[in-house]
Formats: C-alpha cells, structure tokens, sequence
C-alpha cells in the first residue's frame, strides 16, 4: 500500500532503468530516498536562486550609485563582494576625478620634450 | 563521521575526503565510544592481546582519555585495531573510499589542456582499476572481513568509476559554457580557470572558442557502468543511500550551471553599464558549472585609463624619435641612443601587457562593429 502510495508521487517513465530490477523493499527505500532529495531539490533551488537575486540587486544599486558619484566627478574606489546561488562574485571598481592627472601627465611629457630639445639643439 | 555522511557527494570528492584519517579516528571513538560499542570493543582487545593487555588498558584507560600518560605504540595499534573491528558500513565505505582516493592521487596529471581530457580520463580509470584495497590499508584485516574486502573494493571501484564518468560526460555540456564565457565577455583582458570538482584537476579552457573539441561519450564506453552496477544487494540499503547521493549532487550541479549561465548573461550586461559610466575596475567570479568550478577574471579600463596608456605611447614616440634624430643622425652617438631607448621604455614597458590586449580589443570592437 505504501509504496504504491509512494509510487503515485512519480511518473513511472521518469524512473531509472534499474528500478523495476530492484526488490519489493528497495524498491520503497529508493522511492522514499527520491522523494526526500526531490524536495531537498526544490528547496536548494529555491534558496539558491533568491540568493541570486539578492547578488543582482545588490551589484544593480552598488554601480547605480558608484556611476552616480562618477558624474559628481568624486573619488571612487570600492571592492564589494557577492554570494550567488552558484558561486561568488568580487567587484573592485575605480573611478573618479582623475582630470588632476591628465594635465599633469601632458606637462610632464612635453617638460621632457623640450628639455629634450633644448638640450640637442 | 556525520559531517562526512551529510555532505554532499562534489564537497567530498572535492578536498574534504581525503582528510579522513582512519586511525585517528578510529582512536577518538575508542574514547568517546557508547556502551555498546565499546563493549565490543573491549571483548576484541581481550580475544586479540589477552587478559594481561586487557587488564592493562582497562586500568590506564582514563589516564589515556585525559591525556595524563600517552599509550605507547603497541597500545596504539590494539585500540585502534579493535575499534577498526566495529566499524559501520558507513565508515567501511568512507575508509574504503578514502583509501581509494588517495591511491589514485598522483595517477594523473593535475594540469591539463583541454585535449588531453579524455587520455587524462583513461589514466584514471586505468588507474582505478588497479586498487587493491587490502594491500593499501594497514588496518583491513581488521575493518573487513574476508567476503567484505572483496566486496567494498569492488563497490568503491563502481561509485568512483561512475563519478568519473558522470563529471567527464558533464565536461561536454560546459564546453558550451565555457564558449559562452569567451564569446560573449568578448575582451583580451579575460582570464579563466577551471577546477574539475573530482580529482581537482586544472584543464585549460582559453582556446575552446578556436577549435572543436570533443569530450568522449563515456557512457558509449564498453562496459559502461550504470546505477544498475552500484546497487550491491549485500548492501543494499547503504547502496541505494550512495546512488541517491549521486544522482542528488548530479541534480545539484545541474542547478548550479544554470544558475552559472545566468551569472554569466547578467556581467555581461553589467561590464557594458560598467563602461558606460566611465568607471574601470575588476571582476572576479568563481561559478560552479556540470563539472567543477570556473573562475573569470576580467578587467574594465575606464576612459581615462585608455587615454593615459594612449600619453605615454605617445611621449615614448615622440622622445624617440628626437633621440633617434639626434644620436643616431646628427651625432652619430649610438651608444646613447641605445641608452635613451632604454631609458624611455620605461614608459612602456610596465604597461605592454595592458597596451597589447587594448590594441586587440579595439581590433575586435572594429570588426564588430563592421559586422
């Protein structure tokens, strides 16, 4: 009666090959095995797909708000961690106002320049 | 032991197996052992080593367990001896499996590229099936019996085989993903990893997209082995436990790539917003796929980065070609040419790598663009 209240629960097809080669009563461990990990399944999924999400939306606000602070032309530089469903994720971003260093960059480069030629000529 | 039991098959097979030691384990249970089982325990000790020995560790059993006096060697055998006399199936299993693991440890190569998957595969098995359970364990005369040694081995055997089989034929569906990972990252400061969950064996995925590669069908193999082969009736109940097990952390991985082809979809959307917004930095992610774990690492140059490489490609240029127009064709000095092109390579030198996959990146953005 059990089993065939167990077996009711899964669809006959789906089951392993070497199902109908098992005795009577592994028959019902296996089902009952089955069923618990389905669940057990169902529910990892479960778990792990909203951690997902929550990683998602979490990265979704961090680089809304670091571009915000971009364009406010502030000093950026953050490393924020993620826990997905299937793993992790590291996020180590940089930005800012770096105008300061572009001009010196240039002068720098033509000091070299003219001392350069200074120098040669 | 519990621990051991109630992980997963991939967290197992992973690392924390192999960091099952018998002996020691052996030895904590003999003091910290039920009634029951230490009654059997102690019935062993007294058949084995006699009332003399017995009576012996019966009156120093408590300076043991409080560590007051340490047992010497031949007290270290006969407890851990007799203890091994009372394992479960369950420990049977994890020392058979443990013992199993490690013979086969340095059966193969542990960095691979990715056509060397299926010769890598055949080692293993071949390796495998070389295991003799009996003259790996110092302890099996007393963990299994007679019948038992020949059965465990065999059993160990089929669920290692099995597993192997099923993470390799996994490695075919991952091909796909690691094409996705190339095609859609689409960028020359990409870097990948990947770690098989068994064996722990780093295969190299970079040119995946550039050739065809084909995982054997393992299954197709001749004598293939099924769930069908794992199901021992002497251990009948304990065996339907470990193909469950399977077939769970099979279903688990399953969940994981999709979960991982997701991820993979979502940073692409996100390094294109993370461009956009003039931002540059790092990402790294670490996704568990079919077969093992995949990392990505990726750069992102902000605009004002790619401006900087782009001055000091530009200074280097112009100071040699001053340097060249001096030295070589005014004052015929090549010397000090040589030493000023050493000097202003400076410029470039730390960044050559940056300036390379820069240059192939704008390469690629062109052509897709055209396209």
């Amino acid at each position: 009666m059990e089993e065939n209240k167990n077996l009711k629960k899964f669809d006959i097809d789906s089951l392993p090959s070497f199902f109908n080669d098992l005795t009577k009563e592994q028959q019902s461990i296996y089902l009952e095995k089955l069923a618990m990990d389905n669940a057990d399944l169902k529910k990892l999924a479960g778990e792990k797909m909203i951690k997902s999400k929550i990683a998602a939306n979490d990265m979704d606000t961090d680089i809304e708000f670091l571009s915000r602070i971009e364009t406010d032309n502030k000093v950026v530089s953050v490393k924020r961690e993620y826990q997905t469903g299937s793993g992790n994720l590291v996020l180590n971003l940089k930005g800012g106002d770096k105008k300061f260093l572009i001009p010196i960059l240039i002068v720098a480069g033509l000091i070299v320049i003219a001392i350069l030629l200074s120098i040669f000529h | 032991m519990e621990e051991f039991i109630n992980k997963g098959f991939n967290e197992l097979f992973l690392a924390e197996m192999s960091k099952f030691d018998s002996r020691k384990y052996a030895y904590e249970i003999f003091f910290n052992a039920d009634f029951e089982r230490f009654s059997k325990i102690s019935q062993f000790y007294f058949n084995e080593n006699g009332s003399g020995a017995y009576n012996y560790m019966r009156n120093t059993y408590h300076s043991w367990k409080n560590n007051y006096v340490t047992p010497n060697g031949m007290s270290t055998y006969r407890i851990i001896s007799s203890t091994c006399t009372t394992f479960t199936i369950d420990e049977k299993f994890v020392e058979a499996y443990t013992l199993l693991g490690n013979f086969i440890k340095n059966g193969f190569p542990k960095i691979i590229q990715l056509k060397q998957v299926n010769k890598t595969f055949e080692q293993i098995i071949e390796k495998i099936n070389s295991f003799d359970l009996e003259k790996t364990s110092s302890y099996s005369k007393y963990i299994y019996s007679k019948v038992e040694i020949i059965e465990f081995q065999s059993y160990v055997k089929e669920v290692f085989k099995y597993y192997t089989k099923t993470i390799f034929e996994n490695l075919n569906v991952d091909l796909e993903l690691f094409k996705k990972v190339y095609t859609d990252i689409n960028t020359a400061f990409l870097t990948t990893s990947f770690h098989t969950y068994l064996f722990n064996i780093e295969i190299s995925i970079h040119n995946v997209v550039n050739k065809k590669f084909e995982i054997k069908k393992v299954f197709d193999l001749d004598h293939a082995i099924s769930f069908k082969n794992l199901l021992s009736n002497k251990i009948a109940f304990f065996s339907i436990k470990q193909v469950s097990q399977i077939s769970k952390a099979n279903d688990t991985t399953k969940i994981d790539a999709i979960l991982s082809e997701n991820e993979i979809e979502k940073i692409v959307f996100r390094k294109v917003e993370i461009e956009k917004s003039n931002l540059g930095g790092t990402v790294d992610l670490n996704l568990k796929t079919n077969s093992g774990i995949l990392k990505i690492s990726f750069r992102i140059l902000s605009p004002k980065e790619k401006l900087i490489i782009t001055i000091r490609i530009i200074v280097f240029l112009i100071a040699n070609i001053l340097i060249a127009n001096y030295f070589i064709l005014k004052t015929n000095q090549l010397f000090i040419f040589v030493c000023g092109l050493f000097v202003s390579s400076f410029l470039i030198l730390p960044i050559l790598g940056d300036i390379n996959k820069l240059t192939k990146d704008l390469f690629k953005t062109n052509k897709d663009g055209r396209k």
